[in-house]
């Protein structure tokens, strides 16, 4: 709905009318049958102990239990019917070589942005939190957000959350917009609790109804000055500088239509879903060094997905943990694993047998909060079904084996029950194989066609063949 | 193939393209984001509001904004409207409770005031009159507090207020060099010395045109550099140059809590300011010599010395063999990892900062270090790493440096001891200008630093391109080789920051044209 438009409502008496009814898209069936409904794009850096995190075969497959879980997969029991695994040839416990998926050139180590993008750039090694880095194209979440801005608008196109995503000097960001321009990941609870769901008003509350009524005249009048201004002074620019107001611009009014339907709905928006309550996360400056923060954060971020998808405030949503390499930091700390070891130390163990069970427990504990996402969604009922039977979830990482930066064998899945559209509950065994099928596959999953994606030597134009249903 | 090492070197001097003298050049010069410091700042300058609510803004000058970016500015204006509107006394030029004065007129006092001080230049008619309607519509949906608050609410959230810009002049020519306007003299000035909006005499001197060349331009330079609002400028400079606003820090040592961390990021910068603030000419030959930092309590009781003051106090490190900020104990222990020192980041720096060099990342596989252990020092580590023929092209010009400064360690304390044997801080700079050569010590490498044309060549390049928010090109070369050829011989570093403000290339634009309707 346009900024216009509902200004046009503020003449009545607003807040006794049900707004939601407003906003409500008619709710358009898949253009296609078999498409997955929602996509989550879950980030870990640093790779995987490779011999604890391949499954083995079944004495007695079935399909529940398609496959050996690994002890690093092993959270996911129970799920296995919803996983598939992009694995490298094994010889026994052992990867071969060189298979799996593998970017067919060496992008720059631990720089994130060509694990969604299937592009490197010339990204500058500085301070990353400060960093403004810029590729020649989006990544494949923004591409199948924009695409659904058409078919099936939602409050946010995206919502991207980090535990800790930057703080070294390798660039770390992974979601690009169509003009390569990186797009921040919120990493704080209270700002991503608030962006996400609002300050919520008591429904009911007159005098509450009233500030919430104040709030959006207020919100209208300052819309409507803003507007002016970029309208006029667009005209008054160079060309270059029409563009930055351009798309300033789009990106206000995004966030003030999305605004305004908040203040709007006021209190009850949410109908069905309601938000979930708010966790005790410690915040405190010394997070990165304990972890202290990590433990509480990353959950609450999934139960944050789970409601938004649920409400459908979004259909695109991703969470990386920590950043890549680490730089001076070393990234991630879980010290109630009972070790204090960041985790890009460990991920460097030249084969000490301590160090790779501390890697290996770092991974685990991931492995379990993706698992725990995809129990979230199974308990949402949808369409007769589960939100997880609508949902597509890719845990992917930059690297294969993190101690020697291997680009192959990269320890990616597809998870969840993808509306139907791959066939689940299968540990694949590929040749060497470009990540960027995957993300292509991913894409039509969502009923997203993208064309020729990624550049130069990561380019492609064709999904995975012999994943789909 | 591993990535080339080496790129542009410093001091390049000489035009690119058309012969110095001929006529001034300058690229085009586009908008810019205020940087969260400069936001801050600016908000404080403008309403006495004081506050971080710039913390999260993040990116660059030339950072597009996406929907995240523009939600935070948006909750910061309306946050900063708020506290504004309760405190009005601090910076609003009438109050219609006390003055008599009813509150719309005093709503367009307020207009033309903040108005124009927020958007950097005197209003049009249009934007005056845009602005009071907003004002004016808070004030009749409430009071006058509620009119202060939406009018302030939007202004913050203006491209004018948000962007330093540069527009077209009516009729121009795209591709003739023009001078900058007045007024975006004025705040280009302002945001480059104070890191904030200009002031009123600064502003006044642009609208009676006083900042229209070099020589009427020099007094009002001199009084900016020699206020105390140059420190902050000075301080936003280094913070940017050294990745000073370093958050997280994270070491294999419980003493290094992150209050030691907070007061080494202040100790740092303190190195500059205080140099500027207290030497009559400061240079750059001071800041990379001398042993002296400035510590509090929290950093003596960590390295272990002796002596109390209230706040930070100069301390001598003698025999340390510390040769100013670039030994400062806040960067050797940021450039290190959580065990052990890190050579690799130590000598980029070196290569980076001090001598304008820049290194690709590297595209092979890198192979596994041996790891930290009693009997193997860092720099026994590294050298195996480095041996390697397809790593030693880039390394054996990075490495060294590095390991010059072996004898700080992770924490920045000095050490003469690693891996069981004396530290070795012995190399051969290759490639490095006036640097180039063997040294026995490091301690040697930097008093060479101290002096080095190569160096100051470098360090002007550096300040030019924080002054222009952008790298250097073509068309700075003529405004650069005249700054260098100053600074080389002097060292002078507020002459270097006077002779940017004068620069042709600080002072002019090259036209685009007009968008069009």
């Amino acid at each position: 709905m346009r900024r216009r438009d509902f200004a046009r409502w503020m003449g009545s008496s607003a807040l006794a009318v049900p707004f939601l009814e407003l906003f409500e898209r008619d709710g358009k069936a898949a253009a296609a049958p078999n498409r997955s409904k929602f996509v989550v794009f879950l980030y870990t850096p640093n790779g995987v102990n490779q011999k604890a995190f391949w499954p083995s075969a079944s004495a007695t497959p079935t399909p529940a239990t398609p496959f050996a879980l690994s002890p690093i997969l092993s959270p996911f029991q129970g799920l296995e019917d919803k996983m598939l695994i992009l694995g490298p040839q094994m010889n026994g416990a052992t990867p071969r070589n060189g298979t799996g998926l593998a970017y067919a050139a060496n992008p720059p180590q631990h720089q994130a942005p060509v694990t969604l993008s299937a592009r490197t750039g010339n990204l500058p090694y500085v301070d990353q939190a400060s960093a403004v880095n810029k590729v020649d194209g989006p990544s494949i979440d923004q591409v199948i957000a924009d695409a659904l801005k058409a078919t099936a608008p939602t409050a946010f196109s995206s919502l991207n959350f980090g535990v800790h995503p930057v703080g070294g000097s390798t660039p770390s960001d992974i979601h690009f917009d169509k003009n390569g321009a990186s797009l921040k990941r919120m990493s704080s609870a209270d700002e991503a609790w608030n962006r996400v769901f609002g300050a919520s008003l008591p429904g009911g509350d007159p005098a509450a109804a009233e500030k919430a009524a104040r709030e959006l005249r207020k919100h209208t009048a300052v819309s409507d000055f803003l507007h002016k201004r970029f309208g006029t002074i667009r005209s008054e620019l160079s060309p270059h500088d029409r563009l930055v107001m351009d798309r300033h611009l789009d990106s206000l009014r995004t966030f003030e239509d999305r605004k305004a339907k908040l203040l709007m709905s006021g209190a009850g928006q949410m109908g069905a879903c309601s938000p979930p309550a708010r966790a005790a996360v410690p915040t405190d400056p010394t997070s990165i060094r304990t972890g202290a923060d990590t433990e509480k954060l990353a959950p609450f971020f999934m139960d944050i997905i789970a409601a938004a998808l649920a409400c459908d405030l979004t259909r695109v949503a991703s969470l990386s943990w920590g950043y890549p390499g680490g730089g001076g930091e070393g990234g991630l700390r879980m010290p109630w694993l009972g070790f204090t070891d960041a985790f890009h130390g460990v991920s460097h163990h030249g084969g000490n047998a301590t160090a790779l069970d501390k890697y290996q427990k770092i991974s685990t504990w991931i492995a379990s909060q993706v698992a725990g996402l995809m129990k979230r969604l199974a308990a949402i009922p949808l369409a007769g079904g589960t939100l997880l039977d609508q949902t597509t979830i890719y845990w992917f990482n930059r690297h294969g084996e993190g101690d020697a930066h291997s680009n192959w064998g990269l320890p990616n899945l597809l998870l969840g029950g993808t509306g139907g559209y791959f066939k689940m509950g299968r540990h694949l065994q590929l040749p060497a194989t470009s990540p960027t099928k995957v993300l292509i596959s991913i894409a039509n999953a969502m009923d997203v066609e993208p064309g020729p994606f990624g550049k130069g030597a990561y380019q492609d134009s064709a999904p995975l063949s012999g994943l789909t249903a | 193939m591993a990535g080339h090492g080496g790129g542009s070197g410093a001091g390049s001097g000489g035009a690119g393209g058309m012969a110095c003298g001929a006529g001034p050049q300058a690229p085009a010069l586009h908008a810019r984001l205020l940087t969260p410091r400069q936001y801050q700042n600016t908000v404080a300058n403008l309403l006495q509001v004081v506050g971080d609510f710039a913390k999260d803004f993040g990116g660059g000058a030339d950072a597009p904004l996406d929907e995240l970016g523009i939600e935070r500015r948006a909750n910061a204006a309306a946050e900063i409207a708020r506290q504004a509107a309760a405190m009005p006394g601090r910076w609003s030029p009438c109050d219609p409770s006390m003055t008599g004065i009813g509150a719309a007129a005093c709503g367009q006092q307020i207009v033309d005031r903040i108005g124009r001080r927020a958007f950097r230049r005197s209003l049009s008619a249009g934007e005056r009159s845009e602005l009071v309607a907003l004002f004016d519509a808070g004030l009749k949906d409430k009071d006058f507090a509620t009119g202060v608050e939406w009018f302030l609410t939007g202004l913050l959230q203006s491209p004018d207020f948000l962007y330093q810009l540069a527009r077209p002049a009516t009729g121009e020519t795209a591709g003739e060099v023009r001078p900058l306007a007045g007024h975006e003299i004025a705040s280009r000035l302002s945001y480059f010395l104070w890191d904030s909006m200009p002031d009123d005499a600064l502003a006044d001197a642009a609208a009676a045109n006083q900042l229209a060349d070099a020589a009427s331009l020099a007094p009002q330079v001199q009084r900016m550099v020699d206020d105390a609002r140059f420190l902050r400028g000075v301080e936003s400079f280094y913070a940017t140059w050294l990745s000073a606003d370093f958050g997280e820090v994270a070491r294999d040592d419980a003493a290094f809590t992150s209050e030691v961390v907070g007061a080494l990021r202040t100790s740092l910068l303190m190195s500059a300011t205080e140099l500027y603030a207290a030497a009559p000419k400061p240079s750059l030959t001071d800041l990379l010599s001398g042993h002296t930092y400035y510590l509090d309590s929290t950093l003596r009781g960590f390295y272990g010395l002796s002596g109390a003051s209230t706040g930070f106090s100069p301390v001598a490190l003698p025999g340390e063999g510390r040769h100013g900020i670039v030994t400062h104990p806040a960067l050797m222990a940021m450039l290190a990892r959580p065990a052990e020192s890190f050579p690799i980041a130590r000598g980029l720096f070196i290569r980076h900062k001090l001598l304008c060099q820049h290194f690709m990342a590297p595209a092979i596989q890198i192979p596994a270090l041996p790891p930290v252990s009693a009997s193997n020092s860092t720099r026994d580590r590294f050298e195996q790493h480095t041996r390697d023929p397809a790593c030693a092209a880039c390394h054996e010009q990075i490495d060294p440096p590095g390991f010059a400064l072996e004898s700080f360690d992770q924490v920045g304390r000095h050490r003469t001891m690693d891996g069981g044997k004396a530290v070795n801080t012995s190399g051969v700079m290759m490639s490095a200008g006036d640097l180039e050569g063997s040294f026995a010590r490091g301690e040697e490498l930097m008093e060479r630093i101290a002096k080095s044309v190569t160096v100051r060549d470098c360090f002007a390049q550096q300040y030019l391109e924080h002054a222009l928010s952008r790298t250097v090109g073509m068309e700075d070369e003529c405004s650069l080789a005249r700054l260098q050829k100053s600074f080389a011989a002097s060292g002078d570093l507020e002459g270097l920051a006077q002779g940017i403000a004068t620069a042709e290339t600080f002072r002019f634009r090259l036209a685009e044209g007009n968008a069009g309707p």
